[in-house]
């Protein structure tokens, strides 16, 4: 009874923590993008200044050239850090998944679940999502397992 | 007396959902998590569905035509069903048990609804 009444304190404890920690982390992710929308904006205006027309025979001036690179490399960076980041756990997690399933579909669904994470993260899943993901692939794996090796299974191509 | 053995899947819920997915554009590719949007699924439930029906040639899918070194990221997967699986799929959801609006109570999406249902 007292075993049972601890772990359900438990598992409430960590849920609750769980969803402050997605809340802050979001929070944290939605003022990342305002504030690269306003850079970026910021940026564009700049950029603009380069984008007179030239006189016939007329040609850039290395200093303006120059500095147009460097505002391009800059928001480069930028979006580069500020895309959130596969998550390498959420990763393991599916090629465990995909390592349980008969060695001829093994590469093609531990490819499938990395483009799927590859998705989650480039639109805006964060790390509790992605783990998510890997989370839920394992559950349904042993199923999964069953469907690739029935024998009414005909031809799929791995 | 023997029972005779269905020849298509158990058309549970999520199968219903992952078909009428799919018919509801049967020409359109779709990759995995645009299948589990469409179907309101999480994506561990469709994966064996998905392996169920394409081993019954219901299904066929491609790796998309990108290269990954390219692209920076991996290839996804396209799903599309087949003639045969579209008409075999219309048919077993005709004639599924369990019908989904009762069951979800109307709450389908309406391009998930079965023809003239009361959802």
């Amino acid at each position: 009874m007292a075993t049972t009444v601890i772990s359900a304190v438990f598992a409430v404890m960590t849920v609750a923590l769980a969803a402050v920690g997605y809340r802050q982390a979001e929070r944290a992710r939605r003022s990342a993008r305002e504030e690269l929308s306003r850079r970026r904006i910021e940026q564009e205006l700049r950029l603009s200044e380069f984008s007179r027309p030239l006189k016939p025979g007329e040609s850039i001036p290395p200093s303006e050239l120059a500095a147009a690179h460097n505002i391009r490399v800059h928001m480069q960076v930028e979006v580069k850090v500020t895309r959130p980041a596969r998550s390498r756990s959420a990763i393991g997690l599916a090629e465990f998944a995909a390592s349980v399933l008969p060695a001829s579909d093994r590469d093609r669904y531990a490819e499938e679940f990395r483009a799927e994470l590859q998705d989650l993260a480039q639109s805006g899943a964060g790390h509790p999502r992605q783990l998510l993901y890997g989370l839920r692939q394992i559950r349904g794996i042993l199923q999964m397992r069953y469907a690739l090796r029935s024998p009414r299974r005909k031809s799929a191509t791995p | 007396m023997s029972r005779k053995k269905p020849s298509g899947p158990r058309m549970t819920i999520p199968t219903q959902l992952v078909l009428r997915t799919l018919l509801a554009e049967p020409t359109k590719e779709m990759y995995g998590l645009e299948i589990c949007a469409g179907a309101g699924l999480p994506s561990g439930t469709i994966h064996p569905i998905l392996a169920r029906l394409e081993g019954l040639g219901w299904l066929e899918s491609r790796w998309e035509d990108i290269k990954p070194e390219d692209e920076g990221r991996p290839r996804r997967r396209y799903y599309q069903l087949t003639t045969d699986g579209a008409e075999s799929a219309r048919t077993a959801l005709a004639q599924a048990t369990t019908q989904l609006p009762a069951i979800l109570g109307g709450t389908l999406r309406p391009a998930l609804r079965p023809a003239g249902g009361t959802a």
